[in-house]
């Protein structure tokens, strides 16, 4: 997976575009601007979790969520809820997106789509 | 009064350098003779039926229209429509050209002191990269074709109704070896331009950017960056193998560079960054005038960070013909030939002496 160095990626073809997770996101208090996101990474570079779990990588939760891939969203279940809401994404992102917010609000929306 | 500095310039290229280079030499008082191939003044803009210019969205008219406006009614602009440059001679100062107007209509000879050469740009014609289906597949458009429909209001495919899912594909002809390896710099402003005013017309429309670099220039970023935030333009990094017909859609085949996985996604609609390359017209002055033409076939200035003087005496030249650029640069490069021309003209008037 880019930005998740030294996984496997199995073969997949992406069929469709789904953005209503997308949609969910914004609505959530700390996902709104989620749409600003260009996917620069600067977020997951400044990331210490990230830094020990190639896992986790919030420039890639970000992105899979607002093209509503459904097999990376899938993965994401593990791994998202490990943001220990540092602020460093926060910092350091140059449009003002909130990652850690983000990837608070696409965890609520995961937990509740499961529930 | 028979000096160089009296002696008309002769400008070749009726687009927007060339008026604004015709337009400023008269407002000096010198006699201009414009010279466009083809039947309208106005160069691409007005060709293509230009709406709103990046960055701000202002309406091209207030650009071209008090342009087109002035050259038309000055008296000392002489405008040879449907016309070209058959052949050049004599010294600088007081070259000998011969104008001849296009399906045999005949030749008149002028004596002019500097010549400006704005000959502009063409689209990259994107039936040459089989891969996009464009000429072959319905609802292929180049953002040429799409400016017309969008000054018309009205955005449509094959079966006249408005698309609800498209895609831009960025870098069609360009940064390409197979075809042409530079960048066109506007191409990037222009489409997501485009999209802003797409998602205005049709406002349940899903728009898809397929890029492989972003690079609107400069204040242009701001166009990006609201088309993301206000418009919710979507962004897939990556490159279009395939753009196949199935019936009903069309069927994109790239990959999504961000996730390292294939898409095979359709869509109603595909509009293609065309990019820019120098037109026949660009070959044929430099044939006829003697200037050189660099690897990319533009016309290479004397040195290549000053555009304005071309590789002989009292040519200059101005805008796309010498490399990719927006109308405000093409608008300023037109001034700075009049000026060079200007220049010229008052150095060699006591030498020449006609």
């Amino acid at each position: 997976m880019s930005g998740r160095w030294g996984l496997i990626v199995l073969p997949r073809t992406i069929n469709d575009f789904d953005h209503s997770l997308l949609e969910m996101v914004k609505a959530h208090p700390k996902g709104g601007h989620v749409g600003n996101c260009w996917q620069c990474g600067n977020c997951t570079a400044a990331c210490p979790v990230a830094e020990k779990n190639p896992t986790f990588n919030p420039r890639y939760f970000i992105y899979a969520a607002k093209m509503g891939y459904e097999q990376e969203v899938k993965k994401m279940k593990e791994s998202i809820y490990l943001c220990t809401s540092c602020g460093r994404c926060t910092e350091v992102c140059p449009k003002g997106v909130d990652p850690s917010g983000v990837m608070e609000a696409i965890g609520t929306m995961i937990r509740k789509a499961r529930s | 009064m028979t000096m160089a500095e009296n002696l008309p310039v002769l400008v070749v290229g009726g687009g927007p350098s060339g008026l604004k280079a015709a337009l400023d030499l008269a407002e000096l008082d010198t006699k201009v003779i414009l010279v466009e191939k083809r039947g309208e003044l106005g160069g691409a803009p007005i060709r293509w039926k230009y709406k709103l210019l990046a960055p701000e969205l202002r309406p091209s008219e207030e650009v071209m229209g008090p342009l087109l406006s002035s050259v038309e009614s000055n008296p000392l602009v002489s405008v040879h429509k449907d016309s070209f440059v058959d052949a050049c001679d004599g010294p600088a100062g007081n070259f000998r050209v011969v104008i001849g107007k296009n399906e045999g209509g005949g030749f008149v000879e002028r004596r002019v002191s500097s010549i400006v050469v704005a000959t502009g740009f063409e689209h990259f014609d994107a039936r040459v990269d089989p891969r996009y289906s464009y000429g072959r597949a319905p609802n292929v458009i180049g953002i040429n074709e799409l400016e017309g429909m969008l000054k018309e209001g009205r955005v449509v495919g094959h079966d006249g109704k408005a698309p609800k899912r498209v895609a831009f594909i960025f870098c069609v002809g360009s940064r390409d070896r197979a075809t042409n390896p530079w960048c066109c710099t506007v191409c990037c402003g222009v489409s997501i331009k485009q999209a802003i005013e797409m998602k205005e017309l049709i406002k349940d429309v899903q728009l898809y950017m397929i890029y492989m670099d972003i690079r609107t220039m400069g204040q242009w970023e701001k166009l990006y960056w609201d088309s993301m935030e206000k418009y919710g333009i979507n962004y897939i990094r990556g490159r279009v193998a395939e753009v196949y017909w199935t019936g009903e859609k069309l069927l994109v085949k790239g990959e999504d560079t961000l996730v390292r996985g294939p898409f095979e996604v359709l869509f109603d609609m595909v509009v293609l960054a065309v990019g820019i390359e120098p037109g026949p017209g660009t070959k044929k002055i430099a044939g006829t005038l003697g200037l050189q033409l660099n690897e990319n076939g533009f016309l290479a200035p004397r040195h290549p960070n000053i555009h304005t003087e071309s590789t002989r005496e009292g040519i200059f030249l101005a805008g796309c013909c010498v490399t990719p650029m927006s109308i405000e640069e093409s608008l300023a490069e037109g001034s700075a030939a009049a000026m060079a021309a200007t220049k010229f003209a008052r150095k060699v008037a006591p030498k020449v002496g006609v």
